[in-house]
Order: C-alpha cells, then sequence, then structure tokens
C-alpha cells in the first residue's frame, strides 16, 4: 500500500496524467480508497479546527477549557 | 514514460488489493465523524450568530469537538502510516479513538435546554450521534481482529 502511495506520488511529479488514471482505477476497484478517505477526513477535521478556533479568536471572552486547543490553534488565536 | 506505465500501473494495483477491509472500515468511519463534527460546529456557530444558542454553550460544544477533531487527526495519521490493523496499531489508536468518542459523549449531554429552537438542537443531537456512532464503529473494528 505504502509502496503504491510512493508509486503515485513520483508518478504524479513525472505524468500527472497517469497518476490520475491510477487514482480513478482505485476509486473503482474500493479496496484502495483508504488514502482517499483519510485525505478527505483529514481535510475536515483541519477545517473543523480552523472553524472552531475562528470562533474562539471572534469571541474572546469565552476560553477553551485547558488543554483543548493545540499549539497551532493556539498560535491562530493570538 | 508509456512503456514503463503499465508495469507500474500493475504493480500499484497488486499492491492496492493487499489493504485491509477493517483498514477501510476505519478510513470510511473516520470521514464519516468528521464531516458530522463539522456540521455540528456549522450548525451551532450559524445558530450562534442568529442568537439562538448562548456563547457559553456554543463554547462547550465546539471545546467537545476540537478535542475530537484532535484525536481524530491522529488516528487518521495512524490509519495512513499502516497498511494492516495488526496488534500494535490497534493499541496505538484505540486509546485516541476512546478520547474522541469521550469528547463527542461528553458534548451529548450538556444541557441544550437553553437553545429554543428546536431544529438547531435536533441538528446538533443528530450531528453528535452520528459521529458517536461512527467513532464506536471505529472502536469495535479496532476490538475486532481478524479481516
Amino acid at each position: 500500500m505504502e509502496l503504491a502511495l510512493a508509486i503515485v506520488t513520483l508518478l504524479n511529479a513525472a505524468a500527472p496524467g497517469i497518476a490520475s488514471l491510477i487514482m480513478i482505477i482505485r476509486r473503482k476497484d474500493g479496496s484502495i480508497a483508504i488514502g482517499t478517505m483519510l485525505d478527505e477526513a483529514d481535510q475536515a477535521f483541519a477545517d473543523n479546527l480552523g472553524q472552531a478556533a475562528a470562533w474562539f479568536k471572534s469571541h474572546q471572552t469565552q476560553t477553551p477549557p485547558p488543554g483543548v486547543i493545540n499549539p497551532a490553534i493556539a498560535k491562530n488565536l493570538q | 514514460m508509456k512503456k514503463l506505465a503499465i508495469p507500474i500501473l500493475a504493480i500499484a494495483l497488486t499492491f492496492s488489493a493487499c489493504t485491509d477491509n477493517q483498514l477501510e472500515q476505519v478510513a470510511k468511519s473516520l470521514l464519516v465523524a468528521a464531516k458530522s463534527i463539522g456540521i455540528v460546529q456549522t450548525t451551532v456557530i450559524e445558530a450562534n450568530k442568529q442568537g439562538l444558542i448562548t456563547d457559553e454553550t456554543t463554547s462547550l460544544i465546539l471545546a467537545g469537538c476540537i478535542k475530537a477533531n484532535q484525536a481524530g487527526q491522529q488516528a487518521s495519521a495512524i490509519t495512513r502510516s499502516i497498511s494492516k490493523l495488526d496488534p500494535a496499531s490497534r493499541q496505538q489508536m484505540i486509546p485516541m479513538v476512546q478520547s474522541a468518542l469521550g469528547a463527542v459523549s461528553a458534548s451529548l449531554v450538556i444541557d441544550l435546554s437553553s437553545v429554543k429552537n428546536e431544529q438547531t438542537k435536533q441538528a446538533v443531537l443528530t450531528g453528535l450521534t452520528t459521529a458517536q456512532t461512527a467513532l464506536n464503529l471505529v472502536l469495535t473494528t479496532l476490538s475486532t481482529t481478524g479481516n
């Protein structure tokens, strides 16, 4: 799986069209859509964290509980 | 490049067939959890803008969502780094998923009686329940050995 993804990454640099073809086949095959799903999940988690950070930033009277905000978000809140 | 493309394609597909069904289930459930938490956040923030939900309640729900998002990100990072759910990776992921589940479950018992709009209340509860179900599924998958 890792090797397959590494190959796709390399191909993406060398020939984007072929890498896209592989990704399409991956989705149709159904068995290696894991990377795609994790990409989407990661993006959604990151978007959620950004959205929550923005709300806390605009509502400075509301202090998030200690330990809830990670350093990256804390920096964003300043 | 064309001559190389077919063998490389074959190799990629061969490796792709070696994935773990349980891993796929975990990835799918993490995605559902992430999307559901996003719906909850958007709902409470929009309701807060309209004055339908207090800053205090919004803060509590968002704090729970942040915890769940962070734990979800960690679980996703581990899932990405493995090709099969072996005992070691299961043990590594279980605490993170439990943490996310705990945060979502805690948000579900937040007093929403101050939320006057029933639609908002239901949307929050539905989103949190969906996230809870998805994370429970991840936990069950991680606790079940086999493929």
